[in-house]
């Protein structure tokens, strides 16, 4: 579920820092440019775990600050492919259901990869798996809030950093509109195997 | 920045409760240290909003799984016993963060377990589970016993 990463990175520190523990300086500033961010490839990045070496302290003309090049260790979130995870269900909709950590919430559940068979019932716009015991059929309802245990099957990562338009006359509104849309790292789980799916259903009770 | 791909490393979610929850009691501390002490130079800027926010909600997440009840020693033992069954690194390290009772969710954890354990071996994994790693909140524990 969690990983720590080995990263390079070059911190500048400003002059009325100086006074200060110079580890603890590049570790706020290090955990300041990275905590809560999507690193692309790697994940979201929690916290800083610790700093393994500095470099000199680089002078630049006509800069006060300093700069200094530290390799460190760093907390991830970055779930392997196939990891089992326990979420809560965050929303629902035709298109399937989107489940949240708490932390992080870009989990999306597809209706493809329900328990099958599941049906959306519009009125209440939650998912249910339609569960055949021996001659009736069970709706068990996906509730929002619920506890719910998923597969990780697959991680996309996208580019959200701006970019260069390629002809610089398009028109603004429509780019804007693309950007928001973009979500920088999305889970895609399954919950299409016994034991997968809310909690409740797997309790034993014996 | 860059990262070095090879140098990924799982950290289990022990590790990690243990790190967020340092940083979250010196924020804590803190922010104590403040109200006794009026007129420090706490500026704005020592607070960094998205670490504490991820920090923050990264600890709620693991206050509600069973993590938060194992220590080294425990872990350590659990390990020992654990190597017979001959699982996967990651396979073990799921067991320590998901604390699976049934076998059901056993199966979905170990790939292909029918094949590389048996019934026997899959029940004696579960009792072990359930003896050796804590259940979240302790106090269930001994519900749990009287439900085996």
């Amino acid at each position: 579920m969690f990983v720590v990463a080995t990263l390079d990175d070059t911190v500048s520190i400003a002059p009325h820092l100086f006074n200060e523990q110079l580890s603890t300086i590049v570790a706020e500033e290090l955990d300041r440019k990275l905590a809560n961010t999507i690193f692309q490839e790697l994940g979201l990045c929690i916290c800083l775990y610790d700093i393994l070496s500095m470099g000199d302290c680089i002078l630049l003309p006509s800069d006060a600050n300093f700069h200094i090049k530290v390799k460190f260790r760093y907390v991830v979130f970055r779930p392997n492919i196939d990891e089992i995870l326990v979420g809560k269900i965050r929303s629902s909709s035709k298109d399937g259901i989107t489940v949240t950590l708490g932390f992080f919430d870009d989990i999306l559940i597809p209706s493809t990869k329900l328990q099958h068979p599941s049906r959306f019932i519009e009125a209440e716009q939650t998912w249910a798996w339609q569960y055949e015991t021996g001659d009736e059929t069970h709706d068990l309802v996906m509730e929002i809030g619920e506890e719910i245990r998923f597969r990780v099957v697959q991680e996309i990562f996208e580019d959200t950093a701006p970019k260069e338009s390629p002809n610089p006359g398009a028109s603004i509104t429509q780019t804007a509109n693309d950007d928001d849309k973009k979500i920088p790292y999305t889970i895609i789980g399954s919950i299409s195997e016994p034991g997968l799916g809310l909690k409740s259903w797997w309790i034993e009770t014996s | 920045m860059d990262f070095q791909r090879d140098s990924i490393r799982p950290l289990s979610n022990y590790e990690v409760y243990l790190v967020v929850k340092q940083i979250h009691d010196t924020n804590t501390e803190r922010e104590n240290g403040k109200r006794g002490k009026k007129g420090q130079n706490r500026t704005l800027e020592h607070c960094n909003f998205g670490l504490n926010t991820v920090t923050y909600e990264t600890l709620k997440y693991l206050e509600q799984t069973p993590c938060v009840e194992q220590n080294p020693t425990i872990i350590r033992q659990f390990y020992d016993e654990v190597k017979k069954f001959d699982l996967k690194k990651s396979e073990i390290l799921q067991l320590f963060n998901l604390r699976p009772t049934t076998p059901v969710e056993l199966q979905l954890i170990i790939e292909d377990s029918e094949t590389r354990l048996t019934e026997t071996q899959s029940n004696e994994l579960v009792d072990l589970i359930r003896t050796l790693l804590p259940p979240l909140g302790g106090s269930n524990s001994s519900n749990e016993i009287m439900e085996s």
